[in-house]
């Protein structure tokens, strides 16, 4: 998928665990996985907002496109 | 199969579905689902017997039973179903099993459209196949019901055959179990869209 979520890596920047970031977001273990592996269609504004918030940092840093070519 | 685990699925077919844990409250759709499940089951119990006690009287009015078959005769004849003297007992019985399963076809459908929207999302998938499969049991109704009346015509002296717009309303019925089946469906498709985004 062109676009990578670098969830994994602000996780352990801010030494959180998936099982944290999920009840503070607000969304269930399975899917913030589905999140972090890049399985999911797409993250509402609200999801991206409250892991900004959480975590401290910016969409782009959660977010990079590579090209598929 | 062992006869307890036998029981037991018979049991389950008819007892409480899954989906109905302790201490939960259903939801609307949950408990009209339940209604229709339990009209369903009426229904059915209502079409078995009048199917039964229809055959207990053609079979009497054979004289075939150790009852004296005047009074089947007499019952058959109040309702116009008076078979003729000479008249084809396949052709009858063929009818006569064709009528039920046309009948019943229905009804168990309704019984396991009501079963899927109470154990199941209501847009899902096998939802909208229940919904599908009703209309092909309405259509099977009304094409059974042209046959049979084909057949008693031919045996039963009283029964006459005619043209009425009765089977109209059955048909807009399979016609909007069609289109309430498309429209699940397309909710469905949605659904697991949505459910795609966190």
């Amino acid at each position: 998928m062109p676009i990578i979520i670098e969830l994994d890596i602000m996780l352990a920047r801010r030494k959180m665990k998936s099982k944290d970031l999920a009840t503070a977001i607000g969304i269930t273990e399975a899917n913030l996985s589905l999140l972090k592996q890049g399985k999911v269609k797409g993250v509402r504004f609200g999801t991206l907002e409250a892991i900004c918030k959480t975590l401290d940092c910016q969409p782009g840093d959660l977010l990079h496109y590579v090209d598929a070519e | 199969m062992p006869v307890v685990a036998r029981i037991k699925q018979v049991g389950a077919v008819f007892g409480k579905p899954r989906g109905s844990e302790a201490g939960t409250h259903p939801t609307r759709i949950q408990r009209r689902a339940r209604d229709l499940m339990s009209f369903a089951s009426v229904f059915a119990f209502c079409t078995v017997a009048w199917w039964l006690l229809m055959a207990l009287l053609l079979w009497q009015a054979r004289g075939s039973g150790s009852s004296d078959p005047a009074l089947a005769q007499h019952l058959l004849e109040h309702w116009h179903l008076l078979p003729k003297t000479s008249y084809n007992v396949s052709m009858l019985a063929f009818a006569w099993v064709l009528g039920f399963a046309v009948a019943m076809a229905p009804i168990i459908c309704l019984r396991k459209l009501g079963k899927s929207l109470y154990t199941q999302a209501p847009l899902s998938f096998a939802v909208a196949r229940r919904f599908t499969w009703l209309g092909h049991a309405l259509v099977a109704n009304i094409v059974g019901g042209f046959t049979i009346g084909w057949v008693a015509a031919s045996q039963i002296a009283q029964y006459q055959l005619s043209f009425s717009l009765g089977f109209l309303g059955t048909l807009t019925a399979a016609i909007l179990a069609y289109v309430v089946a498309e429209m699940v469906r397309e909710g469905a498709r949605a659904a697991e869209e949505n459910r795609a985004f966190v």
